[in-house]
């Protein structure tokens, strides 16, 4: 029977508490919508999917009135690799790779620590005398923003302005209640253009006054892949800004939350800070900085014993139905930083795993454990807090908190 | 510290690298090697490069000290093979909360260690081989009796023979004595190497730092090719020599084998295929001088390294109850080995390279898989089945074999059994153009599945193999160079 379960999900009255939601979303292997999207919410399913050669990322080849939208993509554009499938996909992240991460460069973001332990230990010196803030707006938004700012090689004082249009132009059609909404589509076009003109712009800068940022290496170096053509660069530049930060603010601000609810777990966390890559480990699990993807399905493919998503047909993956699946998951709903066998979905998997999950990673870790180490006797004003619109890159929009004082670093 | 990363599960992503750049390296799009014991200042990185691991393939390895415990009145579990089988079927055993004696006997002078690398980065990252001490996950409270070869066995008493005339009593005992490389079929002369064990690659090691002219290595099969491959790395000039028409043709067929020939001639690799060694020639010291070929050419080189594949360590076997051959030790499909009339002998298993299973692919045949991730599998399984409650479920094996092996920077993943097939079906790629996927038919049904840098799709290939999926295939992928081609194995 179809079902409206997806637009349940969708309406932002759900974004609290979405868990029951994906319960019944978990009853079936797939649950299809009344405007034939196939939902997926099981671990397994979500797993072999995300490595299913019959599974495609381009909104080019998904059938006509579906929910993913074809033609979404202006003219004349290179669509970044995030929906690009191969051969492209393996050469444009390559060639993007090469200046981040291995083979050719695995101290990549290790190189980074410094630069990063600066930025949070300057945030959070700035709180100090204060008692009561936003958590979001004075630390886990502007961090992310900054480390990918430094990055791609973009003053910080532009930053804000960047970030704003980053909010419109990341709400995916197939992500609102009514993908062919004409409002939100109208702002995030706009939004698209206003970072397009910036980045055209910036590269053209960096073109001819290059730095020792990636975005600039990029442009300039030529690797054993080529050089990537300049509607490619400057796709590939808005992808890194929005992935780098949009998700990074989220997992900052939700371990935070959800340490503050579980007092036990902050008590451990204080005592051993050894167990903050793992408190991380368990956030992006409980609360992953995207709760789902898209994909089309290039065949029809079967899932579990008597569900066929057709050809054509639209498929949402929700990874964080997926990461609460309690037949992968032991007591998926408690919050246990030092849970073994954690591997959840939040990067997601195959080859469009996250290229930033690294840094993403050591932003959390460090300004975690520079929070739990410095401020005192925190405590949480607001819960739950106000959400973000998005249901897909679902996080606080702000954590207001109350502390006894700030500790010097 | 410890560690092991299980390749079979590794995707590649480099998350681990990333965590830990001086423990862990990245080649090409997802060949990965690591330092098996990182120093301790690395600890936090390396914990961190664990947890990471989106596969979770890595082990982070505890000492293995003695508890103090005084071990519960229980049967007597002996292991005969320290390798990965033996050491594997210890920690399942104690996992499953076995707490009686166990007693582990190896005719190797080491702790159980790991093979892959030893023609892998051994080779081309000259990583000494005694690093290679294979992590515990627990402590094994085993007691090892090492450089001690079991020379017989009598299952009526219950006692392993030693070599120096000892014998050991046993109440279940786990055979894991693994293969040993098989030897030149002719005279070989000083300088003419095959590499199994780790005193074989620092043998191999002392003899390449002294810069050998040439290196003929003789059979282009997995171990040869990683050989050949990182003796290119290193710069030195090699001569790959193989009887059949392409590298691999035996396990995986043509087309791949021609995808491996090419990136071994594009490495510089002097490849001869189907060629055979007629003669190793020695100067007046008995030392390799060349090697004559059956194409009529004479090779200069002196060095030469023989990968013709192994033999399975049955001698030890004879005249005891256990059928064994030179196929293995015949078993059935809960690693229990049988004896002469095919009945399980009580309390008897073998597991590893030296086990021959049957697979609910293949009613009715008895297949011995020399892959690191069988002797992982099967020695859960003999654990299961020695620890299980009366009642409790029995666990047959049926895993299907999977492998890896890295050679010209190229990773090859595989499952299920190509060797077997008779047509093969390009279904992801074009081979010989970056990654590509290939799945093996036999008849009219999917037995084995090989990516050359695609293992991020394995998993799907291993579903369709497992449920012998209709072949050939004829489902679209999403990769736009894919060029779908049906071919004969063996052309
Ligand atoms: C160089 C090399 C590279 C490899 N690379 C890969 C790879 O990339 N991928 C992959 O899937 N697999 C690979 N393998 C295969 C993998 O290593 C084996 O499948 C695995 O080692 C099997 O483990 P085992 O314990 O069954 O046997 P073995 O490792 O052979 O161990 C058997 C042990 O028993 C000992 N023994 C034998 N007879 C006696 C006796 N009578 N008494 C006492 N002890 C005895 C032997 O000395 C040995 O130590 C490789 C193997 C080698 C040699
Ligand atoms: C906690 C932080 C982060 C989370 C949870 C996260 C999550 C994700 C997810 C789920 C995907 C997969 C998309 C898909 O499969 O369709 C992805 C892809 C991607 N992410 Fe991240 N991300 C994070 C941080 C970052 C950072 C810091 C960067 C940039 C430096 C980044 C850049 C990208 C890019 C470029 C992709 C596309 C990868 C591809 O298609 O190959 N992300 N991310
Ligand atoms: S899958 Fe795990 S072990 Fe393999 S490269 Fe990635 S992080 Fe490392």
């Amino acid at each position: 029977m179809a079902s409206t379960l997806l637009k349940q999900i969708l309406h932002p009255d759900s974004r609290p508490h979405p868990w029951d939601l994906y319960a019944d979303l978990r009853r079936e292997p797939v649950s299809v919508q009344d405007d034939g999207t196939h939902v997926v919410g099981g671990y397994e399913e979500i797993t072999a999917l995300l490595r299913d050669p019959r599974v495609s990322v381009d909104p080019g080849k998904a059938a006509a009135g579906g929910r993913i939208r074809t033609g979404t993509q202006e003219p004349g554009q290179a669509p970044p690799f995030l929906v690009r499938d191969n051969p492209a996909h393996d050469r444009l992240r390559g060639q993007a790779m090469r200046h981040f991460g291995p083979p050719e460069l695995p101290g990549g973001v290790e190189g980074l620590r410094t630069m990063v332990e600066d930025l949070v230990r300057d945030r959070i010196d700035r709180l100090t005398g204060r008692t009561e803030f936003d958590l979001v707006s004075e630390v886990a938004y502007p961090v992310p923003v900054l480390v990918i700012c430094h990055l791609l090689g973009i003053p910080p004082h532009d930053a804000d302005a960047l970030a704003h249009s980053s909010e419109d132009a990341v709400r995916g059609p197939e992500f609102q209640v009514d993908p062919y909404d004409p409002e939100v589509t109208a702002a995030r076009t706009h939004a698209s253009q206003e970072l397009g003109t910036y980045f055209a712009a910036h590269i053209e800068r960096l073109r001819e006054n290059p730095g020792e940022d990636m975005l600039s290496r990029m442009i300039h170096d030529d690797g054993p892949r080529g050089r990537m053509s300049t509607p490619e660069l400057l796709n590939t530049a808005i992808t890194l800004f929005v992935g780098g930060h949009e998700t990074t603010v989220n997992l900052i601000a939700s371990c935070m939350l959800l340490l503050l609810r579980h007092p036990d777990q902050l008590a451990r966390l204080k005592a051993d800070p050894s167990l903050t890559a793992g408190a991380i480990e368990e956030t992006l699990r409980m609360e992953p900085s995207v709760h789902m993807r898209a994909r089309i399905a290039v065949d029809d493919i079967r899932v579990g014993d008597h569900h066929v998503i057709p050809r054509g047909s639209s498929i949402i993956l929700n990874i964080a139905a997926g990461n609460r699946d309690p037949r992968r998951f032991p007591d998926p709903d408690t919050f246990d930083i030092t849970r073994p066998d954690n591997a959840h979905l939040s990067f997601s998997g195959g080859i469009h795993y996250c290229f930033g999950a690294a840094l993403g990673r050591m932003e959390g870790q460090i300004a975690v454990r520079r929070l739990v180490q410095r401020l005192v006797v925190p405590r949480l004003l607001q819960d739950p807090p106000p959400y973000r619109v998005p249901a897909d890159l679902r996080g606080p929009s702000a954590l207001h908190l109350a502390v006894d004082d700030v500790r010097a670093a | 510290m410890r560690i092991s990363v299980d390749l079979n599960r590794c995707e590649g992503y480099g998350q681990c690298v990333f965590a830990a750049p001086s423990a862990f390296t990245l080649h090409g799009l997802e060949a990965l090697t690591y330092v098996p014991n990182p120093a301790d200042e690395m600890r936090d990185a390396v914990h961190r490069a664990a947890l990471a691991c989106p596969v979770r393939a890595i082990t982070v390895g505890v000492e293995d000290e003695p508890t103090r415990a005084a071990p519960r009145q229980d049967r007597h579990v002996v292991v005969v093979g320290a390798s990965l089988a033996g050491l594997r079927t210890a920690e399942a055993l104690r996992e499953n909360g076995f707490a009686g004696p166990l007693t582990i006997i190896g005719d190797e002078p080491h702790r159980p260690y790991d093979r892959p690398p030893l023609t892998k980065a051994c080779v081309s990252e000259k990583l000494a081989p005694d690093l290679l001490e294979l992590p515990v996950t627990r402590p094994l409270d085993a007691r090892f009796l090492l450089g001690t070869a079991a020379v017989g066995l009598d299952t009526e008493r219950r006692s392993v023979v030693l070599a120096d005339g000892g014998t050991v009593g046993y109440d279940t005992l786990v055979i894991a004595t693994g293969t040993r490389a098989r030897p030149f079929p002719g005279w070989v002369p000083e300088g003419v190497l095959t590499v199994r064990t780790r005193d074989d690659a620092e043998d191999l090691q002392r003899r390449l730092a002294r810069q050998p002219r040439r290196v003929v290595v003789v059979g282009a099969g997995f171990l040869g090719g990683e050989l050949a491959s990182g003796l290119r790395e290193l710069g030195l000039p090699v001569t790959l020599v193989e009887a059949q028409a392409t590298p691999l043709q035996g396990p995986l067929g043509r087309t791949v084998g021609d995808v491996v020939a090419g990136l071994a001639r594009s490495t510089g690799v002097d490849l001869r295929l189907g060629t055979t060694v007629d003669e190793f020639v020695a100067d007046e010291k008995h030392a390799l001088r060349q090697v004559r070929l059956s194409d009529g050419e004479t090779v200069d080189a002196d060095l030469a390294v023989v990968a013709l594949g192994a033999v399975r360590n049955v001698e030890w076997l004879a005249g005891s109850a256990v059928c064994a051959d030179a196929g293995g030790v015949h078993c059935d499909e809960l690693c229990r080995a049988l004896d002469q009339e095919r009945r399980p002998l009580p309390d008897v298993y073998a597991a590893g390279d030296i086990a021959a299973l049957p697979h609910p692919l293949f009613p009715g045949r008895r297949l011995s898989v020399e892959h690191w991730g069988s002797a992982v599998t099967q020695a859960r399984t003999v654990a299961h089945d020695i620890t299980r409650e009366p009642g409790e479920e029995r666990l047959p094996h049926v895993e299907l074999p999977s492998f890896w092996s890295t050679q010209f920077g190229v990773n090859i993943k595989g499952v299920g059994f190509p060797g077997a097939a008779d047509r093969i079906a390009v279904v992801q790629g074009t081979p010989g153009q970056g990654s590509f996927s290939v799945l093996y038919g036999l008849g009219e049904r999917t037995i084995g599945a090989v990516t050359f840098d695609n293992g991020r799709n394995l998993h799907h290939y291993i579903s369709l193999v497992r449920e012998q999926a209709p072949f050939p295939p004829g489902f679209a992928t999403s990769d736009e160079n894919t060029s779908p081609a049906l071919r004969p194995i063996g052309c």
